[in-house]
């Protein structure tokens, strides 16, 4: 298999997974109308007790959004050299921060975009530069006042090192946890993978960067 | 409405969205494949080492009894087998700290500045290898550069009735008489040949056969006159005169006629020095791109000198050249950048260790560093 192919494969599983994720429905939360067979005073006044029964209403509704911003440190975790081995980590942690916005599709479904950036030194005293974006798609569970997010981000990251510059594919799966603190805003933590596949003309010089954040973000629901 | 048609329309345009998508990868892919491999190069950088020599060294100059000397604000010594740096060398009188070095047969001459009061220099010379000093007096005015040039000093100072180069005539200094006297400041010296060439940096090049009297300056290229050239360097590779400047020429003279210009589209910081690599020697030239990059690049020479009909080509360190044999100075391209690229080189000194190609590079403010062992970094 040519190493072309192998790396359109790679890049297709990456979107597929993301691809998946945003076409998954959820099903509106059963209202069967029931009741505990109460149809009102005799006089015709409204009956006392509620007619609703079953799941407590959603936290979310389609069209409701989420802007959020993050910050914190970022790490690099290892580095897959073109023979798949591991290549020795020359990259300091540094630090990272992002803004993302959120559509809500269905009570637990939203899709959006997200932009990031991030900085690092090397064990050259040279700095490393990245600025990833992207669509994002996120699956989110709510308990009372917790709410925890699973993102999927899929897109494309800019990447400057002294004079050079690349450009290429990127993902990047997260996962939350969120307290809501009013209506409108909520904050917490959420920690992202970075997959950062890095193919050139020499093939040879393939490689595939792992990085992990970890950041402290507030979001404002709208 | 039809539930089962509407189910395939939102098929279709997920399943156009997916091609689309894997579309979109498809480009992103074929894109970065001719980008540059930043993370491999990252891969290849090598820990920065402690300087021995730290700050603005001197250009490191060597005795034909293969001692390596340089100043930085204390003189220190190496021998060209030697394993480290020995010093500071003290010299007894001197009232000033070294800044500036030269070397003629076994003698080193070092260039000391008085910078804490009055602005007031010496000029000193030792033949025991640092032993003992004497003092060299004649000059008069701010000694502000020494270069030998085959078999003698010139040094430029800057007096008070204008700019003035003097000879070493035994352990004096003698008056160089120009027929226009240049401006400051000589940033250059070398024979070729029978004949001086000395360099100033607006003022042109100067050639005579005795070192006493120089006539007009050589007429300078027809593309660039010499108060725009800024000429920052000089150097004898074979029979050719080569001087650099910073308006991003090169000037070259062969045969003593007119000198010949070549666009180098960058900077020429005035480091030179010829690395001899056995078949293929290379002439590396100081950089300064814009103040983004810095480093140096390498130009092939033709049986030590200079490529005829200004074949001339600055390539990177690492690269080989078009047919991919070239010779060039590093084993790795990519170590070179990550360690050089933001060096700015002053001055380049080579010469062979233990049958080694070495190279030295003085650096503005970061120290002396070095090539050896297949690798840049700082001298230790």
């Amino acid at each position: 298999m040519s190493i072309r192919v192998s790396r359109l494969k790679f890049a297709a599983v990456l979107f597929c997974l993301g691809a998946a994720l945003a076409t998954a429905q959820n099903d509106a939360p059963a209202t069967d109308g029931s009741n505990d067979g109460s149809s009102g005073n005799a006089d015709g006044a409204l009956p006392i007790e509620s007619e609703w029964t079953g799941s407590d209403p959603s936290a979310y509704t389609s069209g409701d959004q989420i802007f959020r911003i993050g910050i914190g440190p970022i790490f690099p975790l290892f580095f897959i050299n073109s023979d798949g081995g591991l290549a020795e980590n020359k990259v300091y942690p540094g630090g990272t921060g992002s803004l993302e916005y959120s559509y809500f599709l269905t009570p637990n479904l939203a899709l959006g975009g997200e932009i990031g950036i991030m900085f690092s030194g090397t064990i050259g005293q040279n700095m490393l530069f990245m600025m990833p974006f992207g669509f994002t798609a996120t699956w989110q569970l709510v308990t009372d006042r917790f709410e925890f997010p699973f993102s999927f981000m899929i897109g494309a990251y800019t990447q400057n090192y002294t004079t050079e510059n690349y450009f290429g594919l990127f993902a990047k799966p997260s996962a939350g946890v969120y307290w809501r603190y009013n209506p409108d805003w909520s904050f917490g933590l959420r920690a992202s993978w970075w997959a950062v596949p890095q193919w050139t003309a020499d093939s040879t010089k393939d490689m595939y960067g792992n990085f992990a954040e970890v950041t402290i973000s507030a979001r404002y629901h709208f | 409405m039809n539930v089962i048609s509407i189910g395939a329309e939102k098929r279709t345009k997920v399943h156009i969205s997916v091609k689309l998508g894997i579309l979109a990868v498809a480009v992103l892919i074929f894109v970065a494949c001719n980008q540059n491999p930043i993370m491999y190069e990252i891969s290849k950088e090598t820990k920065p080492k402690v300087a021995t020599i730290a700050g603005t060294p001197s250009k490191v100059v060597k005795t034909d009894n293969g001692v390596l000397w340089v100043a930085n604000g204390s003189l220190k010594k190496r021998s060209v087998d030697g394993t480290a740096w020995n010093g500071p060398i003290a010299i007894s009188g001197a009232s000033g700290v070294p800044r500036n070095v030269a070397a003629l047969g076994n003698s080193v001459y070092a260039l000391t500045i008085n910078d804490s009061t009055t602005l007031a220099s010496e000029l000193w010379t030792s033949s025991d290898a640092g032993g003992t000093w004497a003092k060299i007096t004649g000059a008069d005015g701010f000694i502000d550069a020494i270069f030998a040039a085959g078999d003698t000093l010139f040094v430029g100072a800057r007096a008070t009735a204008g700019y003035a180069v003097y000879y070493l005539d035994g352990n004096t200094l003698q008056p160089t008489t120009f027929t226009a006297a240049p401006a400051q400041s000589l940033i250059g010296a070398v024979m070729n040949g029978s004949d001086y060439y000395l360099a100033f940096t607006v003022s042109g090049i100067f050639k005579s056969s005795v070192k006493t009297t120089f006539g007009a300056a050589m007429t300078a290229s027809s593309v660039i006159a010499w108060d725009k050239a800024y000429l920052s360097g000089l150097i004898l590779v074979g029979s050719d005169v080569v001087a650099v400047g910073r308006s991003k020429f090169m000037l070259i003279n062969r045969s003593g006629g007119d000198f010949e210009a070549k666009d180098c589209s960058v900077t020429l910081t005035g480091a030179l020095d010829v690395l001899e690599m056995g078949a293929d020697d290379l002439l590396l030239i100081g950089i300064d791109s814009s103040s983004v990059e810095y480093g140096y690049r390498e130009i092939l020479l033709s049986d030590g000198s200079m490529p005829a009909n200004l074949n001339i080509i600055l390539k990177s360190p690492g690269s080989k050249g078009t047919s991919g044999t070239e010779a060039t100075s590093v084993v790795s391209a990519d170590q070179y950048r990550g360690a050089m690229s933001k060096i700015q080189i002053t001055a380049f000194t080579t010469y062979t260790e233990n049958g080694t190609p070495v190279i030295l590079a003085s650096t503005y403010k970061t120290g002396l560093y070095s090539y050896r062992k297949d690798e840049w970094n700082a001298e230790e």
